[in-house]
């Protein structure tokens, strides 16, 4: 219902009834979503929610039980993880996963010679690293990285591919309110590029900053979608965050 | 841009060899490789031809060390029973060789045989393991049993014949045929030097082909998926079919290898793929240094010819002096020894440019 | 009676190949399943275990105390290699197997030296079982048996001993178990020393149907892998369910094949099933 204003504008992701089962448990259940093109859209809900079985399904890391999922107007719930990525679909994951025994050059390198060769690739190297500001870094090895500067190198990683939809897993955990606020900076910059962001995040000074809308999941299920103020405002979405998590953060 | 001089030919040469996934980056690695081939090239010259036989041998197993330190130390795949496919592309050329060579008069038949049905033999083996998606400790015993069970099955083969080849269980395939160059009727068998010559020149364009190879796009896709499996695959990356090429054709190389042993020896026996011969490159490897290139060359030649020392002196104690190696190394050196020691000598120089993945903590200890 | 007679044929023959199958890869499997480590010299710890069931047996001890002997003292080898190498790798798994790979050259090679090239045999005990036109040596029934004896053992070790909570804690949940306040160190070496008491008595059961050499080891690594590739991390339900569905299948091959047959069949097998089940039988077990 609160999607329907969006109805005529070009979907970038789809989903339909997308069921995920482990054995007797139903971690996403019956969840039909759409995020239109060039929209920054966050994903909340209480742990266990089913964001990130949510997130698999759409990266193709799991399979469904049952549904389907659209992505750029096509069927791509057959594919495996690897061919959505070349179709346009970049993740950041929840936990660091830079290769920490590579340079940050090699890192990126890994991430951008499928797109670009020779010249072009360090020119896009290049570019990236003054993004992220980690120039000086560039042979340092990613293990050695600040936390936070090894999940800039990860945003920029999964930049690297050029996608059209960008999924963040928690892009801001462990960095410092100011980290958090440049990247939020950086994922408003990405959208005017272009790009279409999910991003799932717990913090709620982020949510604020960036989300064009909001979607909460809770319990494998969809509760709702709106806009911040909305959501925020929400009795449900009150009750679920203060009933399970009485002293949490937001 | 029509640079026909030699300078801007050498800076796209090294343009291709160079990069941070290899050692040895620096003008004066390339003025010692230069002396160390130049060297090789004289050795006929100042030596008998025992030696060189013998050494002829050191160079087939250096091409040996190579092909695990690219699919275990670059890739991460941890095949532990290479011997199964260098000892594979022995037998093949044995028996391809044997029944051939009153045919064609040559052995470029065999040699092809050899690599075509090592390759086809780890696909099928890769395909199982790698589409499976089992993970790293099962890839390591997995491939040690097939070795095993190699080894067990040639053991058998008493009285078993192929084409004109007699198989002779523990006894091994005798009378094989040496090298030989050219086609056809033209076929030449070659003499020792001229067989030390062809191998060490196999040995200096694997070992270049090599450094290409790593320092280029399929470089990086193989230590990425070294690093981390998933991450790659969330870069676009086909995982499973990328490890299942390098899996089958770094087996390729070492098919290629045991024939290469197997026309050298003119002999090939099952031992070649029992657990001893199987240790034997995993404990170069680990000695040279897992991702490096030169490591395991030098540890490989090193091993042999102190191993080749040991037995000549009659003790028992060759296995001993193997497996303290190894355990000490593992223990003290987890790099590798070559990489502890480049990373000393630099230290102390304060030279280099080549990328330190060790991070020099325990070059330091 | 022909029909009896061959399904006898066949259910003893399961029973000693189950028998080993489950005593090649039980120590291993304790080991790979608690601590995720996989133990190159496993050949050689059973070698060890059967060469010390020898010399106790030797020394007039009846079988069954040899046997136990034999686990014991491969038992305290085990101890000795856990403090002086293993427990230095913990983290970092290929090197425990590379370091346990030099330790087996080392165990071959010393052993040769010690011992020469065969050793003490010990004749099979028990004698034959006869019914009708068949007969089997009642010492595989035996040892098919005690297979089970051993399971059942194990059983209880991580069921009623405070070592076997704490080591079933380390295993689901490291953090977690040291945080509760368990050893997880004190737990390991406990494990690897449990694992090797199991591949001793594996050895010393084995002993009487080889011929002791210093590669003996050789000759049950193989069956050791495959059982532990299988089965999976779950040492009991794995181990148990692995030795069982390869004996079934080695069995009729061998039958048809021969031996070698049999051998070729479990590795075809585990191929095979590794496509389906990556995580072997545990993970049929666990996943739901």
């Amino acid at each position: 219902m609160t999607t329907s204003q969006h109805g005529d504008e070009r979907a970038i992701l789809r989903t339909d009834g997308l069921t995920k089962r482990f054995g007797g448990l139903t971690a996403v259940d019956d969840i039909s979503f759409r995020l239109p093109a060039g929209e920054i859209r966050c994903l909340i809900g209480p742990n266990g929610a089913g964001k990130s079985t949510f997130l698999k399904l759409v990266t193709g890391t799991h399979r469904p039980t049952e549904g389907t999922v659209h992505f750029d107007g096509e069927d791509i719930t057959d594919l495996k993880p690897h061919v959505r990525v070349r179709r346009g679909m970049s993740l950041k994951f929840q936990r660091i996963s830079t290769y920490r025994e590579l340079t940050v050059e090699q890192n990126l390198r890994v991430a951008t010679q499928r797109i670009h060769d020779g010249q072009d690739a360090t020119r896009r190297i290049d570019e990236l690293l003054d993004l992220i500001g980690l120039t000086a870094e560039r042979e340092a090895v990613a293990g050695s990285l600040a936390h936070g500067d090894q999940q800039w190198l990860e945003i920029a990683m999964a930049m690297a591919t050029e996608p059209k939809l960008l999924l963040l897993d928690e892009p801001t955990a462990g960095m410092t309110i100011e980290e958090t606020r440049e990247t939020g900076e950086l994922i408003q910059d990405l959208v005017r590029e272009g790009m279409s962001i999910l991003v799932v995040e717990h913090d709620i000074n982020l949510v604020r900053q960036v989300a064009d809308r909001v979607t909460v999941l809770n319990q494998g299920s969809m509760l709702m979608e709106g806009t911040v103020a909305e959501v925020t405002g929400n009795e449900d979405v009150k009750r679920i965050y203060l009933g399970k998590q009485a002293e949490g953060t937001a | 841009m029509t640079d026909a001089g030699g300078p801007g030919a050498i800076a796209r040469l090294r343009d291709l060899l160079e990069g941070q996934n290899t050692l040895g980056n620096s003008t004066r690695f390339w003025y010692g490789f230069l002396v160390v081939v130049g060297f090789m090239f004289v050795y006929p010259f100042l030596t008998n031809p025992f030696v060189l036989k013998v050494n002829t041998d050191y160079f087939v197993w250096m091409i040996l060390a190579l092909s695990l330190a690219v699919v275990w130390g670059y890739t991460g795949i941890f095949n532990f029973g290479q011997t199964a496919f260098f000892g594979l592309g022995a037998y093949t050329f044995g028996i391809v060789g044997i029944t051939l060579i009153e045919v064609t008069g040559g052995t470029n038949v065999a040699i092809l045989a050899a690599v075509v049905v090592t390759v086809l033999a780890s696909a099928l083996l890769g395909y199982f393991m790698f589409y499976g998606r089992i993970r790293g400790l099962y890839v390591a015993i997995l491939t040690l049993a097939v070795a095993l069970t190699g080894n067990l099955i040639l053991v058998r083969t008493t009285n078993t014949t192929i084409g004109a080849a007699e198989l002779g269980g523990n006894n091994g395939v005798t009378g094989i045929p040496s090298l030989t160059l050219g086609g056809g009727p033209l076929s030449v068998p070659l003499g020792i030097t001229a067989q030390y010559y062809l191998v060490a020149l196999l040995l200096v364009a694997t070992y270049l082909g090599l450094r290409i190879l790593l320092n280029s796009y399929y470089g990086y896709v193989l230590l990425a998926i070294r690093e981390d499996e998933d991450r790659t695959r969330m870069l676009g990356y086909d995982v499973r079919k990328l490890k299942l090429i390098a899996f089958s054709l770094t087996a390729g190389l070492a098919g290629f290898a045991g024939a290469l042993h197997a026309a050298w020896g003119n002999f090939i026996d099952p031992t070649v793929m029992g657990l001893t011969a199987a240790s034997v490159p995993i404990i170069w490897v680990t000695v040279g240094g897992r991702d490096t290139l030169i490591g395991p060359l030098v540890a490989a030649y090193a091993l042999q010819s102190i191993s080749t020392k040991l037995s000549t002196v009659g003790s028992g104690y060759t296995n001993i002096f193997l497996g303290a190696v190894f355990v000490l190394v593992v223990l003290f050196f987890p790099d590798g020894l070559i990489p502890a020691i480049v990373a000393r000598w630099r230290e102390r120089t304060g030279d280099g440019h080549d990328i330190d993945r060790s991070n020099t903590t325990e070059a330091e200890a | 009676m022909a029909v009896v007679e061959s399904i006898l044929r066949f259910l003893v023959l399961l029973l000693s190949f189950f028998g080993t199958l489950a005593l090649a890869g039980l120590g291993l499997a304790v080991i790979f399943g608690i601590m995720g480590i996989i133990n190159f010299a496993h050949g050689e710890f059973i070698m060890i275990g059967a060469y010390s069931t020898s010399i106790a047996y030797g020394a007039g001890i009846p079988l069954a105390g040899a046997i136990v002997v034999g686990g014991l003292t491969t038992g305290a080898f085990g101890l000795v290699v856990e403090r002086l190498l293993i427990r230095h790798m913990y983290d970092r798994l290929i090197d425990t197997l590379v370091a346990t790979w030099g330790l087996s050259l080392i165990l071959t090679q010393a052993v040769q030296i010690q011992f020469g090239g065969t050793f003490g045999s010990i004749p099979v005990p028990f004698g034959t079982f006869q019914y009708a036109g068949f007969s089997a040596s009642m010492y595989k029934i035996v040892l098919g048996l005690t297979a089970l004896g051993l399971f059942a053992g194990t059983y209880a070790v991580f069921t009623q001993t405070t070592y076997g909570l704490q080591a079933r804690a380390a295993m689901q949940n490291k953090e977690m178990a040291r945080s509760l306040g368990v050893d997880t160190g004190r737990t390991y070496m406990l494990t690897f020393a449990f694992g090797s008491v199991l591949s001793g008595i594996a050895g010393g059961l084995f002993a009487p149907l080889t011929v002791l050499t210093p590669t003996m080891g050789s000759e049950y690594i193989v069956e050791a892998f495959v059982t532990v590739i299988v089965g999976g991390t779950n040492v009991l339900i794995g181990t148990f369910g692995a030795a069982l569905s390869l004996g079934l299948i080695q069995t009729p091959a061998s039958q048809l094949f021969g031996t070698l047959g049999g051998r070729v069949a479990l590795l075809v097998t585990t191929i095979l099933i590794i496509r389906v089940l990556p995580e072997g039988i545990s993970g049929v077990v666990t996943s739901d």
